[in-house]
């Protein structure tokens, strides 16, 4: 059984209130823009303090594809969402009872649900929908 | 009477046979799919690389720039790991920049009002590539 706990480092590209949101339900995540140390460092150089700090990295539209990420790494996509409904698919993710599942590996969260990858595939579809005024 | 139908570059004529003019059925098709790809393609005039773009709408915003060790290439506001498509985004959201600098704390007016000009320019550089062709033409001799 995977452990709950996990330890986020959020990048500078989440905006204010969705990291605000964030940082309420995960009291131990980080974020970037707030930092001194991590503020205005570059992909390899954020991945690295992850990594040593053994932090799960989560950013919007940004993958860090070719970047080693061994905590892993959670995406969310900007795609025709405001910030409050990304906030609600994070919180319903975060509620789903499969975040565990994410530990070292990349997860996918978009309108349709959350994915899980590297390694055996995880799907979940949003049933009901998070965001009450989503089509 | 002499009846050819002309499907793309491909014709055929009555006196083929039906394999033959399926064929070149197929083959049309094939060209009609292969012209809508190519139209799908983004050109830019004289067929400059978007690369090229980014690199002459940058030089006339300060505030972006382009580093592959951020956000994987994507134009950013200097500085910083916010890309120029997030700082649009927010704009979007909020519908004004006062908006997007809730989103975006840290950054400037100026900064934000450079992204919107760089999307102006890269957009006014670009182009699709248009092709017309004539599907069907029918001649009677």
């Amino acid at each position: 059984m995977s452990s709950l706990q996990l330890r986020l480092l959020l990048d500078e590209s989440i905006p204010n209130p969705l990291a605000r949101g964030i940082l309420r339900v995960s009291r131990s995540a980080v974020y970037v823009r707030t930092h001194p140390k991590l503020k205005g460092k570059d992909d390899h150089d954020l991945a690295k303090e992850a990594n040593d700090d053994r932090r799960m990295i989560v950013a919007l539209d940004n993958d860090y594809k070719g970047i080693s990420v061994t905590a892993g790494i959670i995406k969310m996509n900007a795609d025709r969402t405001d910030e409050g409904c990304l906030l609600k698919l994070f919180l319903a993710f975060w509620r789903s009872g499969h975040r565990g599942k994410a530990k070292r590996r990349r997860t996918y969260v978009t309108n349709a649900g959350f994915r899980i990858t590297n390694g055996e595939e995880f799907v979940h579809r949003w049933q009901p929908h998070p965001c009450a005024h989503h089509d | 009477m002499f009846n050819c139908r002309k499907v793309g570059r491909f014709s055929v004529s009555d006196s083929d046979s039906l394999h033959s003019r399926n064929l070149a059925d197929r083959r049309a098709r094939m060209f009609i799919e292969m012209v809508a790809a190519k139209q799908r393609v983004r050109k830019t005039p004289g067929n400059i690389p978007i690369s090229e773009v980014y690199k002459r709408a940058v030089r006339a915003c300060p505030s972006i720039s382009v580093n592959p060790r951020r956000q994987q290439g994507r134009p950013c506001i200097s500085g910083t790991s916010i890309p120029v498509h997030l700082v649009l985004w927010a704009v979007e959201q909020h519908g004004s920049i006062d908006g997007a600098l809730k989103s975006y704390p840290d950054l400037v007016p100026e900064q934000v009002k450079d992204a919107l000009y760089f999307a102006e320019l890269v957009m006014g550089s670009t182009e699709t590539e248009s092709v017309s062709v004539v599907t069907t033409t029918t001649l009677t001799a």
